[in-house]
């Protein structure tokens, strides 16, 4: 897959989040994809529970929740670096604002705005094969009005 | 370029230009190594002074000779087995992104957090600019939660009361 390919489809990907059409981005990816946020993690008593799973399982939950939470969601990507394996790392900037509780945050009808940092892989077909996200939670979880740790 | 071990040597690395300078991939793995190795001088010498930082999660924002110098040697005097462990390198001609994990045990003070010697490992991406063979440019993301959970912190407006 040529490097402007890769980069298409991650921008189409980010125009889906964006219609909030989320089986468009699950489509965009292949059926083994990985996803994994980095910022999430619950801390249980005995384990770690990470978001960490395939873009179809653990990522549409995660969009979904997001999208259900935020319903004016949106996104604006800033920069995208690319290689010629197939490697897209996209700067991206979501914001929106707080209609429903978001994981513990209650609603205050806040809004955010928090930059993020995708890094994906597009395969020969031409579909992602891996997602990782990285942003700050902290900063989204301030700004909404919550400023417990957890 | 796709690893998890800890950046020990360069000699494997893709980036060298023909005139000597070195690319923004090669010199995003330097400044790991560097900064792993402790060495803050090292590290400073490969960034412009007025090369753009942006540490936003750790709220530090500006020129590397005003912001930069000191977020780093912050970091390494607060962890004094600091490690940073390259996972993979994303990079075209001017840019490089670097996905690493930062660990180590907290032996001093750290962005106002006090020191109980927990121990950090906290994911996160780095994205850098090149442009004559020095850094021009750093914008790092984590999450801070991340950072605070490990090093006991509860309250976001409450970091300095760790429990």
């Amino acid at each position: 897959m040529s490097r402007v390919d890769a980069t298409e489809v991650v921008n189409s990907f980010f125009d889906a989040y964006r219609t909030h059409d989320v089986e468009r981005m699950v489509d965009l990816c292949n059926e083994m994809a990985r996803f994994r946020s980095m910022p999430f993690e619950v801390w249980r008593k005995q384990r770690v529970i990470r978001g960490d799973g395939k873009a179809n399982t653990v990522g549409k939950i995660l969009w979904r929740g997001l999208i259900e939470s935020f319903p004016d969601l949106t996104n604006r990507v800033t920069k995208i670096i690319s290689d010629n394996d197939g490697n897209v790392a996209a700067e991206v900037v979501i914001s929106g604002t707080q209609a429903k509780p978001w994981s513990s945050v209650r609603s205050q009808g806040r809004s955010f705005q928090s930059p993020h940092l995708f890094v994906f892989h597009v395969n020969a077909d031409g579909k992602i094969d891996n997602i990782r996200s990285y942003s700050d939670n902290a900063g989204v979880r301030a700004q909404l009005g919550c400023l417990d740790v957890d | 370029m796709s690893t998890r071990a800890q950046v020990t040597s360069l000699a494997h690395v893709r980036g060298a230009l023909p005139d000597g300078h070195q690319d923004a991939r090669a010199l995003a793995l330097k400044l790991c190594e560097r900064l792993s190795d402790r060495d803050s001088e090292g590290a400073n010498a490969l960034i412009l002074a007025d090369a753009a930082v942006d540490f936003g999660p750790a709220g530090t924002r500006g020129t590397f000779s005003e912001e930069g110098t000191k977020f780093f040697c912050d970091l390494i005097s607060a962890f004094p087995d600091l490690r940073l462990t390259v996972h993979s390198v994303v990079a075209d001609s001017e840019a490089a992104v670097i996905e690493i994990t930062v660990e180590g045990t907290q032996g001093a003070d750290f962005l106002g957090i006090h020191n109980q010697e927990k121990h950090i490992d906290v994911d996160q991406a780095w994205v850098i600019t090149a442009a004559h063979g020095r850094i021009t440019s750093i914008r790092a993301y984590w999450c801070q939660t991340q950072l605070y959970r490990r090093l006991g912190v509860k309250r976001l407006d409450q970091i300095s009361i760790t429990g």
